[in-house]
C-alpha cells in the first residue's frame, strides 16, 4: 500500500476557548481514513484543515510526498477535495450546478468539461434518474442534493475525497449504494477518503478501511 | 417682493420658526416617546452648528488660499471616513484607511472634472464653489460606499458555506465571492439610481430649492442640480470600485481562505 496523505502532528486552537485538535494520521492509497470520535472533538475542523480552508497553528502534510505549501492552495483543493455535510446546491438547474466548476479559471484551463454520457452513468450508478439533470438543483430532495454534491466532487477527478458524514442525508438504501460507490471509486488509480462518520453500518460496505480516533482535547484552565 | 433678490429671514422669523418645534414636542409627549430634551438639545446644537459653520465658511470664502481649502477637503473627507466606517458591520478589519482613500480618491476626480470642465469658476479653486459641490458628493458618497462595504461583508458572512464550496472548486478568492461584491456594488449605487429615477416628480432637492429660492432662474437651477447627480453617481461608483477593490482581498488568508473573522456567524 502507497501512502498518499500524511499529517504529522496537526495542532489548531479553538478561539476563545481551551479545546484543541492534535493529531497525526496517515491515508494510505485505495483506502478510506475514517475519523470517528465524539461531537466537538473536531473532526470536521481537521477534514477543513487537510482542504486548507481553516489555517493550523502548526502541521505537517505531505500529499503523494510532497510538502503541502509547495501547491497553490486552489490547487490543492481540486486535488484533495472537501464535500460539507450540508450539502451545497447553487442557483440553477441540476446541470448547471455539476458543470459550475468549469466556468472557474483554474478548472477551466485543467480540465474537460464531463460528457453527458459519463454525466448520466454516473447519475444511475448513484441511483439517480437522468431526468433531473434540467430541474432547479434547489427543489430536489435532500438525499438527492447530497449525491449531487458528491457526484460533482466525483466529476473533478480528485486523488482524495474529504467528506464530512456523507451519509447524513441518505435513507438505508440510498447509504449501501453511496457506500459501495465510494468503495468502486476508491479502487481506481491511486485514491483515497478521509471520512467523517458516526455509523458504523456504512462501514460495512468498505472493503479497506481505518479508523483514527480523535479524542477531544482541552488545556488545563489557569 | 423683488423677482431677483432673495427673501432673507429676520431674527423675528427666524425665532418663530422655533414654536415649530413646540408642534413637535407636543406630539412627543402626547406619545409618551420621552423624546422632549432630546429634541430641545438637537434643536440648539444644529442652531450653533449651524451659526459656526457659517462664520468658518464666511472666513474661508473670503481667504479663497488653495491650501486651506485642501486641508478643509481632507479633513472632510476624514470626518466622512470614520462615519462611513461606523456604519459597515463585520469587517474583518478597521476600514477607516480604506474608506479614506476610496472618498478622497473619488470625490477629487469627481470634483475636478466639475470645476475643470464644467463649472469652471475664477479662479478654479475659488472656495464658495469648490466646498460646497465636494461636500454635497462627499456626502452621498460616504452613505454610498457604506451601504456596499456593509453589504459585502454581511453577504459574504451568511454565505459561508457557499463561498468555501467554490473554494473548493479551486476558485480564486475573486471568483468564490464575486457575485456578493455585485451585489454589494448594486447596493451602494441603489440609492442614487433611485433619486435620479424621482428627482422633479417626487422630490425637489435642497440644492436646486436653495438656488431659486436665492433668486437663481429655474432653468439654471435645474441645469445645476442635474450636473450634481450625475456627478454624484459617478463619485459614488468610483468610490464603491475603490473600496471594494481594496478590501475584498483582506477578507482572505495568503492560503486563498477566509479569515477566521468572516466564518464566524
Amino acid at each position: 500500500m502507497k501512502e498518499l496523505l500524511s499529517f504529522q502532528d496537526l495542532y489548531y486552537k479553538f478561539d476563545n476557548n481551551q479545546r484543541f485538535v492534535k493529531e497525526s494520521g496517515i491515508l494510505f492509497s485505495s483506502q478510506v481514513l475514517v475519523l470517528q470520535g465524539p461531537s466537538g472533538a473536531g473532526k470536521s475542523t481537521l477534514l477543513k484543515i487537510l482542504a486548507r480552508l481553516i489555517k493550523p497553528d502548526s502541521a505537517t502534510v505531505f500529499f503523494q510526498g510532497k510538502d503541502w505549501k509547495t501547491f497553490s492552495p486552489n490547487e490543492w483543493r481540486l486535488n484533495i477535495n472537501y464535500v460539507a455535510q450540508q450539502p451545497i446546491i447553487f442557483e440553477g438547474s441540476v446541470k448547471d450546478n455539476l458543470l459550475l466548476p468549469y466556468n472557474l479559471k483554474l478548472v477551466s484551463e485543467k480540465k474537460q468539461p464531463p460528457t453527458m454520457e459519463i454525466i448520466e452513468d454516473y447519475l444511475e450508478r448513484l441511483g439517480l434518474s437522468t431526468k433531473i439533470l434540467n430541474q432547479s438543483a434547489k427543489t430536489l430532495s435532500g438525499g438527492e442534493k447530497a449525491r449531487i454534491a458528491i457526484l460533482r466532487a466525483v466529476l473533478l477527478e480528485p486523488k482524495i475525497l474529504l467528506l464530512d458524514e456523507p451519509s447524513a442525508y441518505l435513507d438505508g438504501e440510498n447509504k449501501e449504494i453511496v457506500m459501495s460507490f465510494f468503495n468502486d471509486w476508491l479502487m481506481q488509480d491511486k485514491r483515497g477518503i478521509a471520512m467523517v462518520t458516526h455509523s458504523q453500518k456504512d462501514l460495512n460496505y468498505i472493503n479497506n478501511y481505518t479508523t483514527l480516533n480523535i479524542t477531544p482535547r482541552r488545556h488545563e484552565i489557569g | 417682493m423683488d423677482n431677483s433678490g432673495y427673501v432673507l429671514i429676520s431674527n423675528g422669523q427666524l425665532l418663530l420658526s422655533v414654536s415649530l418645534i413646540v408642534i413637535t414636542g407636543v406630539i412627543s409627549a402626547f406619545l409618551k416617546l420621552g423624546l422632549f430634551k432630546t429634541l430641545i438639545w438637537a434643536t440648539i446644537r444644529a442652531f450653533v452648528q449651524l451659526t459656526l459653520i457659517g462664520y468658518v465658511l464666511t472666513f474661508i470664502f473670503d481667504l479663497n488660499n488653495i491650501f486651506v481649502i485642501i486641508i478643509l477637503l481632507l479633513l472632510m473627507c476624514f470626518i466622512a471616513s470614520r462615519e462611513a466606517s461606523k456604519r459597515v458591520n463585520k469587517a474583518p478589519q478597521s476600514t477607516n484607511l480604506m474608506a479614506f482613500i476610496a472618498l478622497t480618491a473619488s470625490t477629487f476626480l469627481v470634483v475636478s472634472v466639475v470645476i475643470g470642465l464644467i463649472i469652471t469658476p475664477k479662479p478654479w479653486y475659488s472656495a464658495s464653489v469648490v466646498i460646497p459641490i465636494f461636500g454635497m458628493i462627499l456626502g452621498n458618497s460616504m452613505s454610498g460606499i457604506a451601504l456596499s462595504l456593509d453589504r459585502m461583508y454581511s453577504e459574504v458572512n451568511s454565505h459561508v458555506e457557499e463561498v468555501e464550496q467554490l473554494l473548493c472548486f479551486g476558485a480564486t478568492p475573486w471568483e468564490s465571492v464575486q457575485e456578493h461584491v455585485r451585489d454589494a456594488f448594486k447596493a451602494g449605487m441603489t440609492p442614487i439610481i433611485n433619486s435620479l429615477m424621482v428627482v422633479g416628480l417626487v422630490s425637489l432637492p435642497g440644492m436646486m430649492t436653495g438656488q431659486i429660492l436665492a433668486g437663481m432662474e429655474v432653468h439654471t437651477a435645474v441645469r445645476y442640480q442635474f450636473v450634481i447627480m450625475i456627478m454624484i453617481a459617478a463619485a459614488v461608483a468610483i468610490g464603491c470600485l475603490i473600496l471594494i477593490g481594496l478590501s475584498y482581498k483582506k477578507m482572505f488568508t495568503e492560503d486563498m481562505a477566509l479569515v477566521q473573522s468572516m466564518r464566524n456567524n
